[in-house]
């Protein structure tokens, strides 16, 4: 299961690859965007301009205030941010775009990934986060989240089985 | 109908999604996301939603510009273990709770989103 990360940095490593240029270029065009951006520099041979985006767009959720949804839903929370945009950097290294985000009413922030029917929502609260897959027939499973599950899930993601 | 009465379950109930900056919706299906299905903590852990038969599509949206509107039968809610109580308010009299969510089950809001269907307005 863990090759998968293992493959990823070792598909990085060598220069001047068509895929290692594209990213650089990618990262180019982020730094010139804004200068402001402290994370285009820490990651840029890293993070893909779609999952920055994403991140960008994750971090925008801390300006929404109460009932933001004029539903009664709450300030997302800034560690829910915190901890999704740190998933979002790891899922990167698995060469996977996020899918799209949402905040929650609860404070939270909703991670979506997908590869055709199968969608997996990694939903970062507070103090806790949480997994659901969802393939062609519907609903399939959820639990907990924890780090140590994230080669099985992207697995789970990819495969066609 | 009173008050508390449960929802046939052939019923269909309406429920607006905010969509000002799309937070709600994906983009690319224009389906939204299971965060537009999951309780507010004001509504002590039920979901607000609009019983079809006693209202329209254009009353039950309220703001075209800052919702949008999806459908879904009650039996839908049922068969997750949901319950569907009518709940008339004095400014809207199709309002209905969907009640008995249990906040560990994170999967009830995904499958409602997926289920559901945008009722057009135009």
């Amino acid at each position: 299961m863990q090759s998968l990360l293992r493959k990823k940095i070792e598909y990085q490593v060598p220069a001047y690859s068509s895929q290692t240029s594209l990213r650089f270029r990618q990262a180019e065009g982020i730094l010139s965007l804004s200068q402001s951006n402290a994370i285009a520099v820490g990651f840029l041979n890293v993070l893909s301009s779609s999952n920055y985006h994403e991140i960008l767009r994750v971090k925008s959720y801390a300006s929404l205030a109460d009932n933001w949804d004029s539903y009664g839903a709450e300030q997302v929370s800034s560690t829910a941010i915190e901890n999704a945009v740190a998933f979002i950097k790891r899922i990167d290294q698995y060469d996977i775009q996020v899918y799209l985000t949402s905040p929650g009413p609860n404070g939270e922030v909703m991670v979506q990934l997908k590869n055709d029917a199968r969608e997996i929502e990694f939903v970062f609260y507070p103090s806790k986060a949480k997994y659901v897959l969802f393939n062609a027939a519907g609903f399939f499973k959820q639990g907990v989240y924890a780090d140590v599950m994230l080669d099985d899930l992207i697995n789970w993601l990819l495969s066609n089985e | 109908m009173n008050k508390g009465d449960a929802i046939r379950p052939d019923e269909f109930l309406l429920r607006r999604v905010f969509r000002v900056d799309r937070r709600f919706i994906d983009l690319k299906t224009g389906r939204p996301t299971s965060r537009a299905f999951a309780p507010r903590p004001k509504d002590n852990g039920s979901l607000s939603v609009d019983l079809k038969i006693l209202t329209t599509p254009i009353k039950a949206i309220i703001d075209i510009e800052r919702f949008r509107l999806f459908e879904f039968m009650a039996h839908s809610a049922y068969s997750l273990g949901l319950e569907c109580k009518y709940d008339p308010l004095d400014d809207n009299v199709a309002h209905t709770l969907i009640t008995g969510f249990d906040p560990e089950d994170e999967s009830v809001p995904g499958i409602l989103a997926r289920i559901s269907k945008e009722v057009l307005l135009r």
